[in-house]
């Protein structure tokens, strides 16, 4: 087998700046666009995982609700969970209000809770819990309030006397929560579960919604299922990212749609990828006629260019790696190129890939090239030596 | 026989260049092919070093049968059996002359440092010695020339084959240049086939042919 080592045929293609220049604009323009790939299916990972996360972190990981709205939280309901394998759970008092300070109303959901065991199923802290609340973090940003703060909450009552009128309560701020999940931070307000249920003319055992932690590495959606057979329908059970389900369902079928239409991009990438062997071809014509006359053969030749498109191909996923970091650290860290949260419902985002992402855009980019390159191969192949050699000596 | 070429044609597109060629060469030796242009001269070259294939017809050289070889074949036939001149003495601007002459040494995977040596010495010989580690822009043309005789036969070709390799000479240089052509081609025991239409120069071989429309006609 005839054949020029590498290094000689490097020499004779980069000898010319303009080549290392062109080779550099496609290398850049490839990564770039396999980084734009990249950073949109991670920014859709990132928010799956990231609102997955978050979710958990403010609700466990199922979370159960009567049929008949409120139940009792006694001995009874302990020992059917404890049936189940259930040692972590929670219930609370759940009711919409409205929270004024300021000047400001906004509906709320006030939740009374049991700080202790609702702390051991969501990993929240309320330490500092006792008479007073703990707010979200947007809703403190947003009425410019802080810890020691006193925030106004209008209750529901069933004092017949009042004729329907709110019960307006004052609490003291005593703590800011943050969830992550942005509506959550907005909307939601903790106060000792006792309180509320004093303030609301409740038993202490009433209830209306329940959390559970499951120990780690057990299937949740086998378990909810479990659960919902075990209590025969008296009560629901459901993942605790139920609520956005959709949005998730629909940022899957997203990034499937956008990853697909974001290959245009690659196309483009890769037509420039051929601009770049076409322009070598042209200018290095002369050359590469001599080595053939010299007795390097045209698969030499066609080994060569595929071995250098593979290099494009490493370099430039390598880049695209670079990019997408960057293009992470810019969105995480940069104000002005925050995520809204209002719209995204989270409040931070980040760039979340995992191996099948990059393998898939980084083998879809792979056969992109082996196609393209196949087909200018062709192309090159055949233009006859004599032909050539008329042609460029003329 | 060290060339036989049998019925051969070439067409390019509508064109039937070559028609119907027939030669027999029994020894290496030195031949010049005559012709104007357009005559086929040329195209009888590029079949003859392997660079093409006829559309119809054989070339056996020493026996083998170029014709019916593959492209990976003709190639390393083309690297270890024959030896190009061209009338543009073209060497790669990228490599000094020595990477240049050690091309086909290096494409053969011929090892280098004895074609570097016995390169050395043709380069001594030919008066470019000098020029070995300088790039091609930095020599003179008819420098450029003789780093490109020392490559053709660095690997000591059996058929050192020349097209028009005097074509952009004055005559002095014209006589230079063969008879270099001659005497490397004997120092290395190679047979001599030089394409020219110029009469002058044909007329120094003793073994010529002419072209005439694609058919030798004397």
């Amino acid at each position: 087998m005839t054949k020029l080592p590498l290094r000689s045929l490097f020499q004779i293609i980069f000898n010319v700046k303009n080549s290392r220049k062109f080779l550099f604009g496609t290398i850049l323009g490839f990564s770039f666009s396999m980084a734009v790939i990249l950073c949109t299916i991670g920014l859709m990972d990132g928010f799956e995982f990231t609102l997955k996360r978050a979710l958990s972190h403010a609700s466990g990981d199922i979370k159960f609700s009567s049929i008949n709205g409120f139940f009792q939280d006694d001995l009874l309901l302990e020992e059917e969970l404890k049936l189940q394998g259930i040692k972590n759970y929670s219930t609370i008092i759940q009711i919409e209000s409205f929270a004024m300070a300021s000047n400001l109303s906004r509906g709320v959901l006030l939740k009374g809770i049991s700080k202790d065991s609702y702390s051991k199923v969501t990993k929240l802290d309320f330490k500092n819990l006792r008479e007073g609340v703990y707010i979200g973090k947007e809703l403190a940003r947003s009425y410019d309030l802080k810890t020691g703060d006193s925030i106004k909450i209008a209750l529901t009552t069933n004092n017949r006397k009042s004729q329907g009128a709110p019960k307006i309560v004052e609490y003291p701020i005593e703590g800011i929560i943050e969830h992550g999940v942005y509506e959550k931070d907005l909307r939601f307000i903790y106060t000792s579960k006792t309180r509320l249920a004093s303030s609301l003319s409740y038993k202490k055992t009433v209830s209306n919604i329940g959390y559970i932690k499951l120990d780690n590495f057990k299937n949740i959606e086998k378990e909810v299922q479990k659960l919902n057979n075990s209590f025969d329908g008296e009560f629901e059970f459901t993942p605790y990212w139920r609520e956005f389900e959709v949005l998730l369902d629909a940022v899957k079928i997203e990034k499937v749609t956008i990853s697909l239409i974001l290959q245009l991009i690659v196309i483009v990438a890769i037509l420039n990828v051929v601009a770049f062997v076409i322009f070598i071809s042209e200018t290095k014509s002369q050359d590469f006629i001599m080595l053939r006359s010299l007795g390097l053969s045209n698969y030499s030749i066609q080994e060569f260019w595929f071995v250098f498109l593979g290099l494009i191909w490493f370099v430039s996923c390598l880049f695209s790696i670079f990019l997408k970091e960057l293009f992470s650290y810019l969105i995480t860290n940069l104000p002005f190129l925050k995520i809204p949260g209002d719209i995204y419902v989270l409040s931070k985002l980040e760039i979340l890939l995992s191996v099948e992402d990059y393998s898939y855009v980084f083998a879809v980019s792979l056969l992109w090239i082996i196609f393209i390159g196949f087909i200018t191969m062709r192309k090159l192949k055949k233009r006859s030596i004599v032909s050539s050699l008329r042609q460029e000596f003329s | 026989m060290f060339l036989e070429v049998k019925e051969v044609h070439k067409y390019y597109g509508n064109l039937h260049i070559l028609r119907g060629i027939d030669l027999q060469i029994e020894t290496p030796k030195d031949l010049a092919i005559l012709g104007s242009s357009g005559s086929g001269k040329s195209t009888l070259l590029y079949l003859l070093g392997a660079l093409d294939k006829p559309d119809k017809g054989e070339i056996l050289i020493e026996g083998k049968d170029i014709t019916k070889m593959n492209d990976t074949e003709l190639s390393m036939f083309r690297n270890k059996f024959i030896g190009f001149v061209f009338q543009f003495h073209f060497l790669l601007p990228s490599m000094n002359c020595i990477d240049n002459i050690l091309l086909p040494a290096k494409i053969g995977g011929v090892k280098l440092k004895e074609v570097k040596k016995r390169s050395q010495i043709l380069a001594e010989k030919l008066g470019v010695s000098h020029c070995l580690k300088k790039y091609p822009f930095e020599i003179s043309g008819g420098e450029q020339q003789r780093i490109n005789i020392v490559r053709a036969i660095s690997l000591n070709p059996n058929l050192l084959l020349c097209d028009e390799p005097t074509g952009n000479l004055d005559s002095k240089n014209t006589q230079n240049v063969l008879s270099l052509l001659r005497s490397v081609a004997e120092d290395i025991d190679s047979a001599l086939i030089i394409v020219t239409h110029d009469t002058n120069v044909s007329d120094t071989f003793q073994e010529k042919i002419t072209i005439e429309d694609g058919q030798i006609i004397r």
